[in-house]
């Protein structure tokens, strides 16, 4: 039998949550668990159909693996159809994760946009899990287009803001009814909000142009890039580092990424949005 | 040094000193032995790297549609076939004549390893017209087998005479073996300069109708005939798409064959010299039908 | 031990390659409508069958490398069947061992190149066993062709990995062949049964020996050299295809699909090219390398920075084929004179 790393295992799908409009969680338990970290990923695939990568949103420890997926193509699309008890393919986890050591005993503050929330998740929760290793301040500032697009409405809500020492703050870009949150985007909600960089890792994932206005208004504010960790979201197909197409400079975003510090990334040559 | 390319370097090296153009695209001359290639010249002093000579084959208009020449004053030296397929593209709006300064030259007929390339050979439009061009450069040194009338359409398509006469399971056979080395690298694709379409139907997002697989017959069959018919009536015979073919397909005879029958049904027509609209971009109400109860008319 | 065996011909080596046929599946060059491949021999015509030896013994490769032969242009490794809502799931069978006849050095370097991307953890099993079941059969270029730029890469002298060394005594004209791997080894046997002799000596070939370049002074210049409008310019040139990777021995770029017509469907993996727009636009639209010149200046980065600095050597083996097939003529020369610091004014 060929030892093929691109051969998926069996995952069954046990709960699908929807989110938003087009954004389903989906619940899966693989029939060998995947042993994963912040801020990992994996392949999910439907025979027939496709396979693509998806960050896991759900932290460690579970018995299950959720990811949270935006309908965009024909992937996707044909997930968004499918029902409890049916079965997806899986493999991985790949790529690197959240720095959980470096940022040990750091105020953290996240900053997410859309569907950008997913992985950041996955680490809030982490952090929440093991309050005695990570006692500071959280701080998380998440904008969605609409209300609609506002995705884990029970953690954003409800579950997170009762978390001692966890500071909440919404915006959309547009107006809306009963909305008394921020309007305007996630990068001019950051900068009215100017949080204060001292001992502070500034934790940020969502679509490219959210990420590059963020990354700006950091340092605008102050923070170092060295305080600044990011996730690069990039087309893949092998997850392992070898067909290619996913390389910023020498490094694959599959494999040596795809969590990066900005300091990393500032010393790369080719733009990384 | 030929006269052409002396003249050539001098309109370029006065077009720039002038301000006139920012960039001069033509040919230099390549790595290889018997080889011209596309060359853009910004400086004045630059001039004397352009070229013109039997070995300046790649047809340069399509550059013009490209990212990087937007909102450049551009001069771009241009052979008879060439200037028919940027006549085509002016036609179907796709740019502007007043944005381009074009050269154009006399071609001497390009070469295809020892001998004349069989498009040049029938070429009767070696020269673009002097009103269609800014500059004329004429006194090309012509080789004895083009300096009379050209070969006419019958004779030139030698080729396709052969492929009438097989069998169907053997023209079958033949297409096979050739297009089961089609990689869809596209380079005759990317080469044929009127194959402009924004974005090309085999570019598009998961498509439906056409698969990745490099080793599916079906599939580049599905491709080349579907090039062929959107060029069909548009193709400039010049010759691109087999010239660079790295299997060495002979690409051009599925354009060819299609010239013909168009010629058949619709009267000559010849893209980038006659006016548009070309023979199967509109409709005739007298037109034959094939697709009729009566089958062919 | 290194036995060296000889075949009185040519023709006698073929003929007892011939005879393996049934164990083995044996690619050699040969010409298809003048377009030179590696191809079975159990499948030419006699005409071709002629070519092999002027293509297996010639100073310069054959268009197509051997590289489809350990990595296919595309290859199905899921194939499955979905009837009356259950899925039915195989493996494609396992590959057959294989010798390739008349490999140059230069695409026997550009397999082990290859292998330190597929065969670094995780392993490509399905590379891994097709490697693992292929005997090369490679002989020494004397010369380098027109396009060649082997030295410069330090490969003419280089044939580590292969199995069996070949070279032609021209005063007996015999074929002589060494062996330098124990599957070199158990096939040298094998031709021994059918009718090949001992040979006391092998014909050692000419190798000229140059200085080649190195890959840390080139990586180093490369990188010094990112912000150069030369790029820009190169870009404006290129067209765009994917000539240069497709027939790239290092490439090893590939895609993954699906594929499924009413019950029966696949997936597979296939040779995907860095100079394609959609290698890396994603699904949302966002490209990452959106222009020309960022794909133009990928791949040779690739080539001659990144590669040196995850593998530690330089991703190109100078068979000179991109350079010779570019329909605009850019070839490795293009940028390694540039870097160089001596420009090309031809």
């Amino acid at each position: 039998m060929t030892n093929n790393p691109l051969m998926p295992i069996n995952a069954e799908v046990i709960n699908i949550i929807p989110e938003s409009n087009d954004v389903k969680t989906f619940q899966l338990k693989p029939e060998k668990p995947l042993d994963h970290m912040p801020g990992q990923c994996a392949m999910l695939s439907l025979l027939g159909v496709g396979e693509a990568l998806f960050s896991i949103t759900s932290p460690p420890g579970r018995d299950y693996l959720e990811f949270s997926i935006k309908r965009v193509g024909k992937l996707t699309e044909v997930l968004h159809q499918m029902e409890p008890g049916q079965t997806v393919g899986i493999r991985g986890p790949y790529g690197n994760n959240f720095p959980v050591e470096r940022i040990k005993g750091k105020k953290l503050l996240f900053i997410g946009g859309g569907i950008g929330l997913a992985p950041l998740r996955s680490l809030i929760q982490y952090t929440l899990d093991r309050p005695g290793e990570y006692p500071e301040a959280k701080q998380l500032i998440y904008g969605a287009r609409s209300t609609d697009d506002l995705i884990f409405e029970r953690d954003i809500f409800n579950a997170w803001p009762e978390e001692k020492n966890f500071e909440v703050n919404l915006s959309v870009d547009v107006e809306a009814p009963n909305w008394d949150g921020f309007v305007g985007f996630v990068p001019q909600y950051l900068e009215e909000l100017s949080p204060d960089p001292q001992d502070t890792v500034a934790v940020t994932c969502g679509p490219p142009i959210m990420i590059k206005f963020v990354l700006q208004t950091l340092e605008k504010i102050g923070f170092n890039p060295d305080q600044i960790v990011t996730t690069l979201e990039y087309k893949m197909k092998c997850g392992i580092g070898k067909c290619g197409r996913c390389n910023l400079d020498e490094f694959y975003v599959c494999k040596d990424g795809p969590v990066f510090y900005l300091s990393d990334l500032n010393q790369m040559k080719s733009d990384f949005i | 040094m030929c006269k052409i390319t002396e003249e050539l370097q001098q309109i370029a090296a006065e077009l720039l000193k002038e301000g006139k153009v920012d960039l001069v695209l033509g040919y230099t001359k390549g790595e290889q032995e018997e080889q011209s290639v596309p060359c853009i010249v910004t400086q004045p002093e630059d001039a004397s790297k352009l070229i013109f000579d039997e070995y300046s084959e790649k047809a340069l208009s399509k550059y013009l549609l490209e990212e990087s020449f937007q909102d450049k004053k551009v001069a771009i030296v241009l052979k008879g076939c060439d200037q028919r397929a940027f006549k085509l593209m002016q036609d179907e709006s796709r740019l502007g004549r007043e944005d381009v300064y074009l050269i154009g030259v006399e071609c001497p007929g390009m070469k295809w390893g020892e001998d004349l390339s069989p498009f040049c050979l029938h070429c009767d439009y070696r020269t673009p017209a002097k009103e269609d061009v800014d500059s004329l450069l004429t006194g090309a040194d012509i080789p004895e087998a083009m300096q009379g009338e050209p070969l006419d359409h019958e004779d030139s398509f030698t080729d396709i005479n052969r492929l009438e006469k097989m069998s169907k399971e053997e023209r079958f056979e033949f297409w096979k073996r050739q297009l089961n080395r089609c990689k869809r690298c596209y380079t005759c694709r990317n080469a044929c300069p009127v194959c402009t379409c924004r974005v090309c139907v085999f570019d598009r997002e998961n498509p439906d109708y056409i698969d990745r697989a490099k080793d599916q017959m079906a599939q580049h069959q599905f491709y080349h005939v579907i090039r062929a018919f959107h060029v069909s009536d548009r193709c400039v015979s010049c010759g691109e798409c087999a010239r660079v073919c790295p299997e060495g397909i002979p690409l051009h005879l599925l354009n060819q064959k299609l010239l013909r029958e168009l010629d058949k049904f619709y009267g000559e027509y010849q893209a980038g010299i006659d006016e548009v609209p070309t023979p199967l971009s509109h409709a005739n109400a007298d037109e034959p039908d094939f697709f009729g109860k009566e089958g062919k008319a | 031990m290194k036995p060296v065996i000889a075949a009185k011909s040519f023709e006698q080596l073929l003929k007892a390659l011939h005879q393996l046929s049934s164990k083995y599946l044996v690619v050699a060059p040969t010409t298809e409508d003048g377009v030179e491949h590696y191809r079975p021999i159990t499948q030419m015509s006699e005409e071709q069958k002629s070519q092999v030896e002027r293509l297996s013994l010639r100073n310069q490769p054959p268009l197509g490398s051997v590289k489809p032969f350990l990595f296919p242009d595309s290859e199905i490794y899921i194939e499955f069947t979905k009837k009356d809502g259950k899925l039915d799931v195989q493996t494609p069978r396992a590959s057959v061992p294989q010798i390739i006849l008349g490999a140059k050095p230069c695409d026997v370097v550009s397999l082990e190149l290859i292998d330190k991307v597929f065969l670094e953890d995780p392993v490509d099993g399905l590379y891994q066993e097709k490697r693992d079941n292929t005997v090369l059969i490679v002989n020494q270029c004397d010369e380098m062709g027109a396009n060649c730029r082997c030295d410069d890469f330090g490969v003419q002298r280089s044939t580590g990995s292969a199995d069996l060394l070949m070279s032609k005594d021209e005063s007996s004209g015999k074929i002589l062949l060494k062996a330098q791997s124990e599957k070199g080894n158990i096939l040298a046997e094998e031709l021994l049964k059918e009718g090949m002799e001992e040979n006391p000596v092998f014909r050692e070939p000419k190798v000229p020996v140059k200085e080649a370049l190195e890959s840390e002074k080139i990586q180093q210049a490369m990188d010094d050299f990112f912000e150069s409008p030369f790029w820009e310019e190169l870009a404006m040139r290129c067209i765009g295809c994917a000539t240069c990777t497709f027939y790239c021995p290092t490439c090893h770029c590939y895609d993954i699909r699906d594929f499924q017509r009413k019950e029966q469907g696949a997936r597979y993996r296939t040779w995907d090219s860095c100079m394609f727009p959609d290698y890396t636009r994603m699904a949302g639209g966002h490209n990452p390398r959106p222009t020309r010149k960022d794909r133009v200046q990928n791949r040779f980065y690739h080539k001659l920075s990144y590669f040196v600095k995850n593998e530690g050597a330089l991703g190109c083996v100078g068979c000179g084929r991109c350079g010779e097939k570019c329909p605009v003529g850019i070839s490795m020369d293009t940028v390694l004179n540039r870097i160089g610091g001596e420009v090309n004014d031809k």
